[in-house]
């Protein structure tokens, strides 16, 4: 019996080291939930004064994480929401992964975001309208996943996008086409075979059925 | 004086036998020499009365017992400091023998198969020996046991079948060896048996079918085996008797069956470690017996039952690390016997219910790591006075700790990190006096460390980190002897530290960073604490020089003082511990020398000693620490040549010589290091060219080479760093031609700067393919030609041949000059340049309004009529619209698109023949 209580006080220990950076903590989780092959997070130690010394994380001068530097890195998992709790962020790089699940809608809360690319994963769900918060926002590249659901309207007033790519998903229903949308091409969203053409301006409505 | 010795004990025997020739009989005889011929084989046995010589006395010997007829019925050595092996022992020579108890000694060898003669036994016990081999088979003659245990042995092979034949056998326990499973069909059930042991063995499934029938069990433990498949329902069926349940750490599978209700008579179930799923039945109300109840570490889901409040007994609960969401329920307060209450790592949710606090004889506490909420009510800690360990982290509880905390005197482990819990640590706290392991981390605590923590003298672990504390350390933490392990880090204290936490000499980690701590570090610091391996002062202010004292046991591990003001030379020490393995220096003032102030540090990993003011050169034994994954050394005074030695840092993943003072060539051994991410070696006085060698590094994302005096032409290798997000040549003398194979780096992201060198040639038309580039620099260079664009030029806009800048509209007018060719049947530039002199395409053929549709289609076609005419009257519409000069007036290519698509246009009511261009040129958007 005292071997069992001093087993699960050594549990204890080990699972819960508390560690004092919020940042490292939001990272951390994302560690905790992929799955890394390569070992390419091996670095990631939430138990250091804070998380700018690991590999494929980069602060600012405040030690405050500003990109995430994580494309084609074979990594697999789910996105945690965690990352939204990184508010100074600008580059979200995890494209060319097998990230599986929802785009989390908490990276809505990235406010200092200026590039989001999450492309080439097997991501699925809908497009988080909350991603139309992000007003610093200049490329956002969600192509070859396999997200469902429309275009949220709102992401038309992403007045900074300069790059939009959500091209080869199951994306469905019309295309915006005010706001910033009105300088993306038929590029930007090729290969959502549910996807309808953008609304015409005064001529033919088209049916935007095949979205339920 | 020897021999006359002899003589004597020679007669004295011969004396000794002629007494008592009719004592002693001949069994007798044989059994003391077997005895002793034994003893003889054991190293140095602590058995002086036996000998030969002692034969009168032959019942009296340690350990032996005797029936009437003077012959050996019990040798009992347990305990008796003997080691040896049993070989020696000739069980035939103890034909009376009913027990035989060896166990705690140092036995080892194998069971002699000639146990089997000592067949009328009705006690075995080898326990607790080092006994190895396999159990011989002969084992299975000793039918007369009742009694047998070779518990915790070494004993391996499979459970003889023979044993089978013991049916009078009440305690079997064959628990703590390496024993594997028969063909259990070959055992038979055992009548009489009430107690069974195959614990802690290496048996495989299936489940042995004989205990099945055993159905006087009381006792049985299966536990640390691997068994798998579900729990045999018989088993719940048929041994209706059993007390003692144990088949924890298996691999059992399935729900829990409902029949374990009949099994009434249980005080000890322990089904710990397995795979079980499904609820927890909600039966317990039929288990009144039940002291120590064991799920912990399966899957179970769902509620925790509320039955298990009729367990008046239960002493002991353990339902942690399963899938249990449910809240606790009010019923557990019921169970007013509990001594031990572990709901841990389970999904439970909501507060504490009050009956809780009915729980008054709680030893330990642990709900870690769930969902709880709620405050933790002074109600309950004051009824709780009994508790030893209290661990409530990881959920979410709020409120403030109650002040009667100070209550719980026995408490040793106090866990309470990453909740909510606000106010201030309650000064009752230095009542705690037993307290060795304290964790407040990860609240929203905030006021002053309470001054009376210094009365905890028997702590050995204090971590308050991730608070919103204010003030100073407490003066008096000195006194706290026992302390391993300090961390106060990220909190808002400010101030010195005080004198006094120099004399904590127990000390191994001390973690002060992110504070607004001020003022020097006390000079002794390290002095008086020889085990000090991890210090971080980082994210502060202290000022002044590192104690010199700091790593004075020479086991500095972690050192991170980054950003504060400290100045002066590092602690001479540092040289001298062997397993530094994080150092991190950079964002201060620390000069002096650092061409000697490293040793021999095998372990080191990271190294950090950016913006300083460091002096001296690059050492070649940097090239020795193998285990190095990050050099940094940026901004600071350092001068000398790289040496080439840092090429065998094969686990470098960041190297960073920026903003010194460095001469010499780039070593081509960098090539070497194939896991680098990122090279920085800008602000130097480099010279040389770059080598071949960088294009080895495909993992490279970051490349800075600019501001040196690099030469020579720029390689073609550099095509081969496929990763490089960023790369930066500017302000070098170097020349030639911009390879082509830049364009093959479709990474590069942030920037591409070959600015301010004598690069000459034309630009690469393959740069064009970086399409994710966002900062392009070619400036200041001696390149000439024509600024490459993606496309044809017949098909160009003309804007695009201006300004070089591609737009979508450039796109629509290429797609235009497409449409029309088709139409025409040639390229149409003649055509539309006749156009051109005019700003719109409209005004244009308003200046030459009779060219009539007709003479502009493909001449080698009849022309066409009806729908077709229509159709193509439209799309030589669309294509004028697309071709319009001015971009502002050509229509998005998606409308395009659509409108050939739909056809939505006005019908021309004319014939072809007479439809004039000008007519095709409103079009609408």
């Amino acid at each position: 019996m005292a071997i069992w209580v001093l087993f699960h006080l050594f549990l204890c220990l080990v699972l819960g080291q508390t560690n004092a950076n919020l940042e490292g903590n939001a990272l951390f989780q994302l560690r905790i939930e992929v799955d890394d092959p390569e070992n390419v997070l091996q670095s990631w130690d939430p138990t250091l004064v804070d998380p700018c010394t690991w590999f494929h994380v980069t602060c600012d001068a405040q030690n405050r994480v500003t990109r995430l530097d994580l494309g084609n890195a074979k990594l697999s998992g789910k996105l945690v929401p965690d990352l939204g709790k990184l508010e100074h962020l600008q580059y979200l790089e995890l494209y060319m992964n097998s990230f599986v699940g929802p785009i989390p809608a908490e990276l809505g809360k990235l406010k200092n975001l200026v590039s989001l690319d999450l492309y080439q994963n097997n991501l699925t769900g809908s497009i988080p309208p909350s991603l139309a918060n992000l007003s610093k926002l200049r490329i956002l590249r969600l192509n070859n996943n396999r997200l469902t659901g429309r275009i949220p309207r709102e992401l038309s007033k992403l007045g900074k996008l300069k790059k939009l790519d959500v091209s080869n998903n199951d994306l469905c229903g019309t295309i915006p086409t005010t706001g910033s949308f009105s300088k993306f091409t038929e590029n930007s969203f090729k290969n959502n075979s549910r996807l309808e053409g953008p609304e015409l301006m005064g001529f033919v409505r088209y049916d935007v059925g095949g979205c339920n | 004086m020897k021999t006359s010795h002899r003589a004597f004990i020679f007669l004295l025997h011969v004396l000794l036998f002629s007494l008592h020739p009719l004592k002693i009989t001949s069994s007798a005889r044989t059994e003391a020499a077997a005895l002793v011929k034994w003893k003889n084989s054991l190293s140095s046995p602590p058995l002086n009365s036996w000998s030969l010589g002692n034969l009168r006395n032959l019942c009296r010997w340690t350990g032996i017992l005797c029936k009437n007829g003077g012959s050996v019925s019990e040798i009992n050595l347990s305990n008796a400091s003997l080691s040896g092996t049993l070989d020696q022992l000739d069980f035939t020579a103890f034909p009376n023998l009913t027990r035989l108890d060896l166990s705690f000694n140092n036995f080892s060898g194998s069971i002699p198969s000639s146990i089997g003669s000592i067949s009328i036994a009705t006690s075995l016990d080898l326990s607790n020996n080092v006994l190895e081999d396999i159990i011989p088979a002969e084992i299975g003659n000793l039918i007369e046991l009742q009694y047998i245990s070779l518990y915790n042995n070494n004993l391996k092979g499979q459970v003889p079948h023979q044993i089978g034949k013991l049916q009078k056998v009440q305690h079997m326990d064959f628990g703590s060896n390496y024993l594997v499973s028969p063909q259990w069909y070959q055992i038979t059930s055992f009548p009489l048996l009430t107690h069974l042991s195959f614990g802690y063995n290496e048996i495989t499934s299936g489940f042995p079918d004989f205990i099945l029938g055993c159905w006087n069990l009381t006792y049985l433990d299966l536990s640390q085996n691997h068994l798998t498949e579900l729990i045999p329902e018989s088993l719940f069926v048929n041994l209706g008797k059993l007390e003692y349940l144990n088949l924890s750490t298996n691999s059992f599978l399935g729900p829990l069956s409902s029949n374990l209700t009949k099994l009434s008579k249980l005080k000890n179930l322990r089904l710990a470690t397995n795979k079980l799923s499904g609820s927890v039945p909600d039966i317990f109300n039929s288990m009144p017996n039940l002291e120590i109840l064991e799920l912990f570490n399966n899957s179970f889901q769902g509620k925790i039952p509320s039955s298990l409040g009729q367990l008046k007994n239960l002493q002991k609960l353990d339902l942690r690390e399963n899938g249990l969401n449910s809240t606790i329920p009010l019923d557990l307060g019921l169970c007013t016997n509990l001594t031990y209450l572990a709901l841990a790592t389970n999904s439970l949710t909501e507060s504490l219910p009050l009956s809780l606090s009915n729980l008054t004889k709680l030893t330990e506490l642990g709900l870690s790591d769930n969902n709880l909420s709620g405050d933790v009510s002074p109600y309950f800690i004051s009824n709780w006075t009994q508790l030893i360990s209290l661990q409530l982290q990881n959920n979410l509880f709020t409120g403030e700790i109650p002040s009667e905390i100070g209550l719980l005197t026995d408490l040793n482990t106090l866990f309470l990190y990453n909740n909510t819990f606000s106010g201030s640590i309650p000064p009752e706290i230095g009542n705690l006096k037993n307290l060795t392991l304290m964790d407040l981390s990860g609240n929203r605590l905030s006021g002053i460390i309470p001054r009376t923590i210094k009365n905890l003298t028997n702590l050995q672990i204090l971590k308050l980190s991730s608070n919103g504390l204010t003030g100073t350390v407490p003066p008096k933490i000195g006194d706290l002897t026992s302390l391993e392990t300090l961390d106060v880090s990220t909190n808002q204290l400010s101030g010195q530290l005080p004198e006094s936490i120099s004399n904590l000499s127990a000390l191994q980690t001390i973690s002060l960073f992110s504070n607004e701590f001020s003022g020097i570090i006390p000079h002794d610091l390290g002095k008086n604490s020889p085990k000090l391996a991890n210090v971080s002062f980082s994210n502060n202010s202290f000022t002044g020089e590192l104690p010199s004292g700091l790593c004075s046991g020479f086991l500095l591990n972690q050192f991170t003082v980054n950003n504060n003001n400290f100045t002066g030379r590092l602690p001479g020490c540092l040289k001298n511990c062997s397993s530094l393995n994080r150092v991190r220096l950079e964002g201060n003032r620390f000069s002096g020398n650092i061409s000697d102030a490293f040793g021999v540090h095998p372990n080191l990993e990271f190294i950090s000693l950016s913006r300083n003011q460091f002096t001296g050169q690059l050492s070649t034994k940097w090239g020795q620490y193998e285990r190095l994954t990050n050099l940094q050394m940026d901004q600071n005074k350092i001068s000398g040549v790289i040496p080439a030695e840092l090429g065998n840092l094969t686990q470098l993943r960041v190297l960073n010589l920026d903003s010194n003072e460095l001469i010499g060539e780039i070593p081509v051994g960098l090539g070497n290091l194939t896991e680098l991410l990122n090279l920085y070696l800008s602000n130097n006085q480099l010279t040389g060219e770059i080598p071949r060698t960088i294009g080895r590094l495909t993992k490279l994302q970051y490349l800075d080479l600019s501001a040196n005096k690099i030469g020579g032409g720029i390689p073609e290798d550099l095509g081969n760093c496929e990763s490089l997000q960023f790369l930066n040549l500017s302000k070098n003398i170097l020349s030639g031609n911009i390879p082509s194979e830049l364009g093959n780096l479709n990474g590069l992201r942030y920037l591409l700067d070959l600015s301010n060198n004598s690069l000459s040639g034309t630009i690469p038309p393959n740069l064009g393919k970086l399409t994710s580039l966002e900062n392009l620099n070619l400036s200041n260079n001696k390149i000439s030609g024509r600024i490459p664009f993606a496309g044809s030029y017949g098909y160009m806009a003309p804007e695009l041949a201006l300004t070089m800048k591609v737009t979508e509209k450039c796109d629509v007018y290429s797609f235009g000059v497409v449409a029309l060719e088709l139409m025409m049947g040639r390229h149409p530039g003649e055509f539309i340049s006749s156009l051109s002199s005019s700003t719109t395409t409209a005004a244009a053929l308003q200046s030459n309004p009779d060219l009539f549709l007709k003479d502009l289609l493909d001449q080698r076609l009849s022309p066409p009529t009806g729908q077709i005419a229509d159709g193509v009257a439209f799309l030589v519409t669309l294509a004028l619209a697309c071709t319009q000069a001015s971009p502002e007036s050509r229509p998005n290519m998606r409308f395009v698109a659509q409108e050939l698509s739909a056809k939505t246009q006005a019908y021309f009511p004319e014939p072809l023949g007479t439809i004039k261009v000008s007519k095709l040129t409103n079009f609408q958007k």
